[in-house]
């Protein structure tokens, strides 16, 4: 190719320290999960995530982490939870969570940050567990995979819009209040999006699918895949699109491995 | 072939016009039944012309040579149809560009060296096309120009390898080829009719001085825009010339201060008096000026003229602000460049406006004024689609749902929540306990060790040939690596013939989908020659296969040759990994499989496709 310059990736400029938002959107198929309990445990799988996340959030006390649920029937967040029983408590306000035995905020052992988010996230999980029920299951084997994209693209725009303005930055969750007329093509934050899938079959979300990878596209926010079981074409499309990270893992046990390597660090290219 | 007519008059005669099979006669309808008076043999034609589609007279005007030391001889045919004259001359015109190109070529491929008969038929394509329209980029246009093929392929080397195996080994038609490159050839078109207009050429003069003489380099090319942009140097130098020398003259003029003042500088104090350029200094920029285009016609609605009674300057009102003269000394460059701006745009002839539009266009600047979005909005013309069960799409993910919904249908949804929600328990994972280990300590924790055994170099060796591959595909794009690893290995005469049977292969491909596909009756004959055409490529992929094994081997004894002698004379053991050779057949096949894919898919639909049409002439 004549012209084409490689060299670029070597003399790009060092990246601004921005903060970072990573927003997780784990796949949640109960079956899927059920499948993989040989190779990778559900509850080791969430351990995981959750070291993986307390790394990103060590890197600044700035960055920011969502965790998103596509289940097979809706998309929930389980970070930061809209639960209305769990926000008043477990969000950045001074309250207990009602799970935990431990004040997190007394427990000196941990990083405060990094109790909130990984109560926050259990909780949140165990209450989609919890409400799911042996009908909802029936005859569905898809994730609502668009449904969590769309999600994340809405709360990374207004979570950048909102921190923006100092006016209305610094609430993580419940601040409904996005400032919508403002540039949103400029973004106080890197954000990134990162599927943790574990079933296949999205080709009835095609539409839907397709939309958000296009929005992700224009905003310039990269959809990382970490493929741990089943074979989906769209996110290849989707991480190839967005210039992402897409990893089969041939190995789903050392998940944790996978995470801290591949998908720790921003802007790969 | 069907023979084209108009009646078109010779020399003020009426007659008919005729083309036959080889040549184009003209009979006199004088008197009827008169033999053709007049017969131009079709090789002798050197050039054609039309008039535009523009103008009332329809013309065709035919240059024949027939004798080759003659100068051609012209002979002009006027259609005199009342109702159909253009469309006449249009067919006339298009089949006889037709029969010339194809007695050309023919005779042009036959005998290669007669290029005289080559630019023959293409001048003659050319002045038709020319003297047509000059933006006809019409598929037909392109297809027949050849003079316009022979340069894209000159341009383009990868093309001409194509060009060379398909056409020139006669699978493919010439024609046939061009057809699916209408794209390319429509660029390269384009590419050639653009002109690079002119540019300031003060600017571009940078003199350079050594020992107070103005040294430099300038072409007659420069001289003659120089000329052109600035009459005033023009006159300066018709009165200096003969008394100083052509040499001096430029070196002077390049130091004097009219060069800056022309090239709108501040003149300095300390620039070097001269006394023969500075008598042409603050001339009056009139006499500089050049003459404007004359336009012979303004539009009634942009004429300014009409304004000449509601002047309010004829009132005694001052000009208004952005109308007076400004004290311009202290920027000259503004004006200057705005004035050489405007004589810039004056030289180049506009190539938009046809001077036969005039009458027209006061009721174009009317048309463009009006408002179109007080109209309200078009009506919409879409057609709604509805897709009814997009899984029916994605065929390929077929098998992959049909497993999946046995494997969910096998398990209990109830089954299934119980065990997750029991294997997260009912309060906050201890994220220490349940990671793996590293060692073997995951055997005595009994509720943690469901994952198995885990070794993180396994996950590692993914994760690091993902690395290695995506360097390579990083360094491939921007030409760092090495010849040999560019090629997978294979040698270099090796690669270049799988790249020139990739490039052919597809070739066949696109013709025999598109004459497959057109249903046309007509072109099976030419399906049968693409199918032994596609089966040959399999035997050439074979071939390469077996050269680039041929090759590896020969390497490969190379190497352990080469190992052995440095055995010998170093004492060491060689590692085997020095004698190790890549390429060979694998990689051909690795290379080109897609390629055999598609070839073996085509022949099975082809054969299919013949099945079917025999069982339907037995039936």
């Amino acid at each position: 190719m004549d012209g084409f310059d490689a060299s670029a990736h070597y003399t790009q400029a060092p990246e601004d320290d921005k903060p970072s938002l990573l927003v997780l959107i784990l796949d949640t198929n109960p079956f899927a999960w059920s499948k993989l309990h040989p190779t990778l445990p559900l509850p080791r799988a969430v351990a995981s995530i959750l070291l993986f996340l307390n790394a990103h959030l060590a890197f600044s006390h700035a960055n920011r982490v969502a965790v998103i649920a596509a289940h097979t029937k809706e998309a929930v967040f389980l970070y930061p939870s809209t639960h209305p029983s769990t926000n008043s408590e477990t969000s950045v306000t001074d309250d207990s969570t009602q799970s935990s035995n431990n004040d997190p905020l007394r427990d000196a052992n941990k990083y405060r940050q990094f109790r909130i988010v990984e109560d926050e996230v259990q909780a949140s999980f165990r209450r989609l567990m919890a409400s799911t029920t042996p009908d909802m299951l029936a005859g569905t084997n898809e994730t609502m995979m668009a449904g969590a994209l769309s999600l994340a693209l809405a709360y990374i725009n207004r979570l950048s819009l909102a921190s923006e303005d100092p006016a209305s930055g610094g609430a993580t969750g419940g601040n409904r209040t996005a400032n919508g007329t403002r540039d949103a093509d400029v973004t106080s934050m890197n954000a990134r999006i990162l599927v943790l899938s574990v079933s296949g079959d999205l080709s009835t979300q095609y539409v839907s699918m397709m939309n958000s990878i296009f929005a992700a596209q224009r905003k310039k926010i990269p959809i990382d895949i970490c493929k741990i079981a089943g074979e989906t074409v769209f996110l290849q499309q989707a991480s190839d699109a967005t210039r992402g990270i897409y990893m089969q893992l041939q190995h789903p046990g050392s998940l944790l491995q996978y995470l801290m390597v591949c998908f720790l660090s921003f802007e790969m290219f | 072939m069907a023979s084209v007519k108009g009646s078109a008059s010779y020399k003020k005669k009426d007659g008919s016009l005729l083309l036959l099979k080889d040549s184009v006669t003209w009979t006199p309808a004088a008197p009827p039944g008169a033999p053709a008076s007049l017969s131009i043999p079709i090789p002798t034609i050197t050039n054609l012309q039309a008039t535009p589609a523009t103008t009332a007279k329809v013309m065709i005007k035919v240059f024949a040579k027939t004798t080759p030391d003659k100068d051609p001889e012209q002979y002009v045919f006027t259609f005199t149809s009342a109702s159909a004259a253009r469309a006449e001359a249009d067919a006339m015109k298009e089949a006889l560009t037709i029969r010339i190109q194809e007695v050309k070529s023919v005779s042009g491929s036959a005998t290669p060296a007669a290029g005289a008969t080559m630019a023959g038929a293409t001048s003659a394509v050319m002045g038709a096309a020319m003297s047509g329209k000059l933006t006809d980029w019409s598929k037909a246009r392109l297809e027949t120009d050849m003079e316009l093929q022979q340069s894209l392929l000159k341009s383009d080397v990868e093309l001409t390898m194509t060009f060379s195996e398909a056409v020139l080994s006669g699978a493919v038609t010439a024609p046939q080829f061009w057809s699916t490159r209408t794209h390319l050839l429509r660029a390269h078109a384009i590419e050639r009719e653009q002109k690079r207009g002119p540019y300031n050429v003060l600017a571009t003069i940078k003199p350079k001085t050594e020992d107070g003489v103005a040294k430099m380099a300038i072409s007659q090319d420069v001289i003659r825009d120089i000329f052109d942009q600035h009459p005033l140097v023009k006159s300066v130098y018709d009165e200096n010339v003969p008394k100083l020398s052509d040499q001096q003259f430029w070196s002077k003029f390049f130091t004097s201060r009219l060069f800056k003042e022309l090239k709108g500088e501040k003149i300095l104090p300390g620039d070097p008096p001269d006394h023969v350029f500075d008598r042409y200094l603050n001339k009056s920029p009139e006499e500089n000026s050049r003459k404007r285009r004359k336009i012979e016609h303004v539009p009634r609605t942009i004429d300014l003229e009409g304004n000449e009674q509601n002047l309010s300057q004829k009132q005694g009102n001052r000009p208004d602000l952005t109308m007076r003269p400004t004290k311009v000394d202290n920027v000259p460059i503004i004006r200057t460049l705005n004035s050489l701006s405007q004589k810039l745009v004056d030289l180049v002839a506009p190539a938009d406006t046809d001077p036969n539009e005039n009458e027209d266009q006061d009721a174009y600047y009317f048309a463009s004024q009006t408002l179109l979005d007080l109209r309200g909005d078009p009506e919409e013309e879409r057609i709604i689609l509805n897709i009814r069960d997009q899984r029916r799409f994605f065929s390929g993910e077929d098998d992959e749902d049909q497993n999946k919904v046995q494997l969910s249908a096998g398990m209990d949804a109830g089954v299934v929540l119980e065990e997750l929600k029991k294997a997260m328990g009912d309060g906050n994972i201890d994220l220490d306990a349940v990671l793996p280990k590293d060692d073997d300590s995951d055997n005595e924790e009994v509720g943690n060790n469901l994952g198995g055994k885990i070794r993180p170099s396994d996950a590692t060796k993914q994760i690091t040939a993902a690395v290695y591959d995506r360097r390579s595909q990083m360094l491939h794009t921007g030409g760092y690596l090495g010849a040999s690893e560019l090629t997978g290995g294979l040698p270099l005469t090796v690669f270049e013939s799988v790249q020139l049977v990739h490039a052919t292969t597809n070739e066949f491909l696109r013709h025999f989908w598109s004459a497959f596909l057109s249903g046309d009756e007509k072109r099976a004959a030419d399906i049968t020659k693409l199918v032994t055409g596609l089966g040959n490529s399999k035997g050439r992929i074979e071939a390469i296969a077996k050269t680039a094994d041929e090759e590896k081997e020969v390497e490969r004894g190379k190497k352990k040759k080469g190992a052995q002698e440095e055995y010998r004379r170093t004492g060491l053991k060689p590692k085997r990994k020095s004698t190790e050779v890549g390429g060979g057949r694998k990689v051909v096949e690795e290379i080109l499989g897609p390629v055999m894919n598609a070839v073996e898919t085509a022949l099975t639909k082809y054969q299919s496709a013949l099945d079917e049409a025999e069982k339907m002439g037995a039936a």
